[in-house]
């Protein structure tokens, strides 16, 4: 929040500002020079793509803690046991017995020199490092990679002197790990590396439903993996997140309190809940058992006396007001216990005496108006410098992707041209009412409007689009002091649960304005 | 005549102007096929630009150019019986189209045509054939019709313009609906026909039979009747010798006024109005000032040309001939098709003489032209963006002009903006209108249900009230000296006698009244029945041509989420009121999307709910996770979303699909898939009789998927 005022302040000194951006291509920088600095908080401008850390004391000074000026980085490591029956990522599995696997070696090794590569071609991108206060290992399972290779990408990342990064002083520090992937040592090392957040793939703690989703393991496994953390860390130093599936095929309803009540009460507290209702995806296992269908929308029915109708062996869906049900019951029974509802499908611990804030640092800067994140590995997208890349999403693709890369040109992840920055504002504004809308935050409408890129007009359009769910009490919007415009936000949990409608109008009316 | 001059190698200049911007018109999306050839053959001929080689009688030989051997005709037909295909081997044995240029159905350009395999516009070819005969060469100037009774009124515009017409029967069919409805039209126009006998290499091919029913129910002597195939190309020969030899010659120049008649015209952004007319009297040149009757609009003339089928720049056109001319007009109103075009020299040297002998005539003689076109169906279009009100008033205007059955007038509704009642002389003309608004105009549109027009009388003798409704939703509300009248319509059907009793039953299912039934040969039987066919909706649709009784009718409303929807109100009779509204809301039910909060749907007569449906609410409309690698992949979902609302029309809070609109048009299909599989449709249409009244033809097409014989209705009414 307030860094936005900060940043709005250096504008008032464009020569000064520009003298801390990077060298980094003052060619195009003549070349989009019509994009004026005040946009650079949504769209940042190509010359000042990387907020480095060269910073000198009086510039420090502008920027007493200088967080909001850095990035967050994504590594993805796609190896799995087996697919999921639920899971449409990249990913690529590689069976069970992955450490005694010759063939698994030899994929790891051309995986791991191709994130190297990218490592390198940022670091060559850059004279100077560039700070982050997020970094987050996601997969696949990156707890099924080998520490070696953990630690070589570790060690690129910010290690060495020919590092791209530096890591904020608070920075976060994510692995995503999967119960049964991992032990006592395994985890030591991984706290040795620097990983202070680990996020636990729990998805039920039944293991009927953990069998129908397709995972590999058990409850059990996560409440040792669990007792492992607190080894590790410590009852006090334990942070973690657990992702929990609702809307499960054959998860009842008193299933689902039988499985929130279980993960309120896992010692030490899980400090933040990732909650997803289920999406049914074409190319799934689940897609091909139910025709790749939310079709099943028999929502005259109550929950109670809903008729599941078995297609062959596999349980039933639950109805849409089935899940909606789930929905609606976590979030009020999480707040009960603690927890902030700070994002559509984002819990984060806050009960009791505890001031810091458990949100994830690393998802809220996708939410962000203008959050900026590399990333590297398969299928993952950077949003840098005005431009979203997403690298290719099948192995064979990637691996020659980055084998094509070379330093003596801009990396692809860099590269903007003139077109798409001129789509960018537009485009901008759809990610920032999308992400906005589905946190608890909000939607600032005064920030939109405050911009030379957005129109009032725009406003005017965000705000006829969002007037059914006023009219239906699905949102609000706040003013008060001297807003003009307000803090839009959908309201915790129908709003939410209906927040694609809800967006959508919005994007429509953006859209018929555009015309 | 001669008209090689110093002025005309002056003229070259503006010529070649005109040439650049042919190039220019390649990417204008409504005619590609022509405009690509147009082009081309355009530069063939501006290689050398100095000299325009005289192109004007080539091929003609050593008789050169005369009204005798001129030829000018229509191809008519019912749907499908093969007009295009025949065109099209006219085109190639006279070689006018190259071999390796050839297409089937060549002559329907528009894209439209194309993808539905059906002719929507006429359209004139001019082919130069020497006959076996005397070995002179002959000009025929051939227009090929559509066959759908839609389009009846490019048929009757395209006989004007001829002597003679083709009569193309498929002989594996039949005498149809439009076979004779044509027949009459060509009569009308007192002009020669001749009937061909298409598809006889179909081994359903009947030649004998079908040559007995057309000498029966025509009249027309069969014993010369040339078997042809356009498909294989036998007897095309033969064909165009009888046109030569039967078709009469277009009368000479009298010596009096150039006059010529607009049968068509279009709109081209580069070139303007285009006008496609044949030449009554005198002649015209590039250069000349001509005047049109009618608008009394005047241009300078640009361009002349023939159509071969693409535009062939000429120096004149003589009497007899068919050609199009260019002006720069830009007013699509200056150039109506109907007009009649003079030239301004002659024009005001006629009308100094009348001012001389104060005589009140007119100058010159306007030409009959044509009535205009009765819509017979009746639809409100609306943009779904506001914003696009003026383009659509626009698009309108030249699509107007390219397609003269067409009208519209502004209409503003509470729940739909602004927007325009159009009339149409069908419901695939209607189809055919929207489509080409959306595609070649890119907009986005919802249509209502097209309905008839009722009649409500008030008060009796001097007191009597009539008002005229075109859209249901203008019914007044009942009150008890008001008398509502709806359209009948004298059906006759024609079929093959087996099927007369299932034609009966389908008759009596539809409220007919019974009147006739003969057997015009002892395979093929009329039958006749009189029909409001109230319960088809739309389908029941007079005008103001043929009889109105009084009917017990009411209007039936429909409100979703308690708010009125006038677009789609219905009139229905009252006993069947409750079966119609049900149908209605239940239709509705399906085709309205779910929203997040439930939606009751009623139908009532008045402030009376008599039946009643709800949509239930959606349950949960969210995307679990929103993380930076699937930031895109969500939006583009709920842009999508996003698209697919814009398309709708929100009344009140709920946003209403366009096929919504058409609830009224579904709820029959709906009806006739249950009861016998049949998909049925009525049309209706119009024409010129000599003494100047009107006749009117309605037709029912019954197309039952499994038998392709039982399809041919006809109904003819005074
Ligand atoms: N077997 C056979 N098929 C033919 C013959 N003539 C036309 N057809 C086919 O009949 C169909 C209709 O032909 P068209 O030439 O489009 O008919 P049309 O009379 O112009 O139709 P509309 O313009 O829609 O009224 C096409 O599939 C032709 O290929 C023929 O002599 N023999
Ligand atoms: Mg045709």
């Amino acid at each position: 929040m307030n860094w936005i005022a900060k940043l709005k302040l250096l504008m008032v000194l464009p020569v000064r500002v520009s003298s801390f951006y990077a060298p980094l291509s003052t060619k195009r920088l003549t070349s989009t020079t019509h994009i004026t600095l005040d946009d650079n908080r949504f769209c940042s401008h190509p010359s000042r793509h990387l907020r480095h850390v060269q910073l000198s004391s009086t510039e420090t000074e502008t920027y007493p803690n200088g967080q909001n000026e850095s990035y967050g980085l994504y590594v993805h490591i796609p190896f799995c046991r087996r697919r999921c029956n639920y899971c449409d990522f990249a990913i690529v599995p590689i069976g069970k017995e992955s450490s005694s696997n010759t063939g698994f070696a030899k994929i790891n090794q051309q995986y791991t020199d191709a994130l190297l590569t990218e490592l390198s071609m940022i670091a060559a991108s850059t004279s100077s490092k560039i700070l982050l206060r997020s970094i987050y290992f996601g997969g696949g399972t990156p707890s099924l990679a080998p520490l070696s290779t953990l630690e070589k990408i570790m060690h690129a990342i910010y290690k060495s002197d020919s590092s791209p990064f530096l890591l904020d002083e608070d920075a976060e520090v994510t692995i995503e790990m999967d119960p049964g992937t991992f032990d006592l040592d395994k985890l030591k090392a991984v706290k040795e590396m620097g990983f202070n957040r680990i996020s636990l793939g729990v998805q039920s703690l039944d293991d009927t439903i953990l069998q129908t989703l397709g995972r590999v393991h058990r409850s059990s496994d996560v409440y040792s993996s669990i007792d492992m953390i607190r080894q590790v860390y410590g009852e006090e130093g334990s942070n973690y997140s657990i992702d929990l599936i609702s809307g499960v095929p054959g998860l009842t309803l008193a299933a689902w309190t039988e499985t929130l009540y279980k993960a309120t009460r896992l010692h030490p507290r899980p400090l933040h809940i990732s909650l997803y209702d289920l999406q049914v995806e074409a190319g799934t296992a689940f897609g091909k058992w139910y025709d790749g269908g939310d079709t099943r929308d028999d929502a005259e029915t109550s929950p109670a006396v809903s008729i599941q109708i078995k297609t062959s062996n596999h349980p039933a869906l639950p109805s849409t007001e089935e899940c909606a049900w789930q929905y609606k019951y976590a979030s009020g029974y999480l707040r009960n216990k603690g927890y902030e509802h700070y994002e559509i499908s984002s819990y984060a611990y806050n009960g009791q005496s505890s001031t810091v804030s458990h949100r994830s640092k690393h998802n809220q800067i996708y939410w962000e108006m203008s959050g900026q994140w590399y990333s590297i590995g398969l299928g993952s997208t950077s949003s840098l410098n005005c431009v979203r890349y997403a690298r290719p999403r099948a192995l064979s693709d990637y691996i020659s992707w980055t084998r094509k890369l070379t330093k003596s040109s801009k990396p692809p992840w860099l590269l903007s041209t003139e077109q798409t920055i001129d789509k960018e504002s537009e485009r901008k504004l759809l990610d920032i009412v999308m992400t906005r809308l589905r946190t608890s935050d909000g939607l600032d409408l005064d920030q939109i409007a405050g911009q030379t890129q957005f129109k009032e007009a725009h406003v005017d359009s965000i705000l006829r689009g969002f007037q059914l769910a006023i009219d239906l009490d699905l949102g609000t919007i706040n003013t008060s002091g001297d807003h003009k415009y307000g803090l839009m936000r959908l309201k915790d949990p129908n709003g939410f649960l209906f927040s694609n409608n809800i967006i959508s109008n919005i994007f429509m009316e953006l859209d018929l304005e555009s015309d | 005549m001669k008209f090689i001059s110093a002025s005309l190698l002056l003229s070259c200049l503006p010529l070649l102007a005109a040439f650049t911007s042919n190039k220019l018109r390649l990417h204008h999306p409504t005619r590609p096929s022509i405009s690509t050839r147009t082009s081309s053959s355009l530069r063939s001929t501006t290689d050398k630009p100095t000299i325009i080689p005289s192109n004007q009688d080539a091929g003609l030989g050593p008789s050169g150019y005369s009204t005798t051997r001129v030829r000018n005709f229509s191809i008519i037909a019912h749907i499908d019986h093969g007009k295009s295909t025949l065109a099209d081997r006219l085109l190639e044995t006279t070689d006018t189209v190259a071999k390796r240029d050839m297409e089937a159905q060549l002559l329907d350009s528009m894209d439209l045509e194309r993808e539905r395999g059906i002719t929507i516009k006429l359209q004139a070819a001019r082919v130069l054939y020497r006959s076996q005969e005397d070995g002179e060469v002959y000009i025929l100037n051939l227009i090929d019709t559509p066959g759908h009774v839609d389009f009846s009124y490019e048929v009757s515009r395209s006989l004007a313009a001829c002597e003679g017409a083709l009569l193309v029967v498929d002989a594996s069919q039949g005498i149809e609906a439009q076979t004779l409805a044509n027949v009459y039209l060509a009569l009308e126009n007192n002009l020669e026909i001749i009937p061909v006998l298409n598809k006889i290499d179909l081994p359903a091919a009947d030649p004998e039979r079908v040559a007995d029913e057309i000498e029966e129910t025509i009249g027309l002597d069969c014993s010369n009747i040339v078997h042809a195939s356009a498909k294989t190309g036998i007897g095309i020969n033969e064909i165009m010798e009888s046109i030569v030899k039967y078709v009469p010659p277009p009368p000479p120049a009298t010596g009096g006024p150039f006059r010529a008649l607009i049968f068509d015209s279009l709109f081209d952004p580069y070139r303007g109005v285009i006008v496609f007319f044949r030449v009554v009297d005198g002649a015209v040149k590039k250069g000349d000032k001509i005047r049109f009757l009618n608008s009394k609009a005047e241009h300078d003339v640009t361009e002349v040309g023939i159509m071969q089928p693409q535009q062939v720049p000429v120096e004149a056109l003589r009497a007899g001939e068919v050609g199009y001319l260019c002006g720069s007009i830009k007013d699509v109103l200056d150039a109506r098709v109907g007009d009649t075009i003079t030239l301004s020299s002659e024009y005001k040297a006629a009308a100094a003489k009348l001012k001389e002998s104060k005589s009140e005539e007119e100058p010159i003689k306007p030409l009959p032209g044509y009535s205009e076109a009765t819509p017979m169906v009746f639809a409100g279009i609306f943009p779904v963006d506001a914003d696009q009100y003026e383009s659509l008033r626009l698009a309108l205007s030249k699509l107007r002009l390219n397609d003269a059955a067409l009208s519209y007038e502004p209409e503003t509704s509470g729940a739909m903006g602004f927007g325009f009642r159009c009339g149409f002389l069908g419901l695939l003309h209607m189809d055919v209108v929207r489509e080409r608004l959306e595609r070649e105009y890119d907009l986005d549109l919802i249509v209502t249900a097209p309905a008839v027009v009722y009649r409500v009388e008030q008060g009796e003798g001097e007191k009597k009230k009539v008002i005229v409704v075109d859209a249901p939703s203008k019914m007044p509300d009942k009150l008890r000296d008001m008398k509502i009248m709806e359209p009948y319509v004298r059906v006759e059907v024609l079929t093959p006698s087996e099927y007369n009793g299932k034609v009966m039953e389908l008759g009596t299912e539809r409220r007919g009244i019974f009147k006739d039934l003969k057997y015009m040969t002892p395979q093929r039987s009329s039958i006749v029945y009189e029909v409001s066919d109230i319960t088809q909706g739309y389908a029941s649709m007079e005008y103001q041509l043929i009889e109105y009784r009084e009917g017990d009718l009411v209007r039936l409303d429909v409100k979703i989420n308690y708010e009125d929807a006038p677009p789609l109100s219905t009139i229905v009779h009252v006993d069947a009121a409750q079966t119609v509204g049900r149908r209605l809301v239940a239709s509705l039910k399906e085709l309205i999307p779910r929203q997040m909060f439930k939606v009751p749907i009623q139908a009532c007569i008045g402030v009376n709910v008599i039946a009643s449906a709800s949509i239930s609410p959606m349950r949960k409309d969210v995307l679990a996770k929103c993380y930076g690698g699937d930031l895109s992949r969500k939006k583009k979902l709920l842009q999508k979303q996003a698209k697919g609302k814009k398309r709708m029309k929100a009344m009140g809070k709920v946003s209403v699909p366009q096929e919504a609109f058409m609830a009224g048009l579904q709820r029959i299909m709906k009806n006739n898939d249950d009861e016998d599989a049949a998909s049925i449709s009525l049309r209706d249409i119009n024409f010129p009789k000599k003494d100047g009244d009107w006749e009117r033809i309605s037709s029912v097409t019954i197309n039952d998927i499994t038998n392709p014989y039982y399809r041919s209705l006809v109904a003819i009414h005074k």
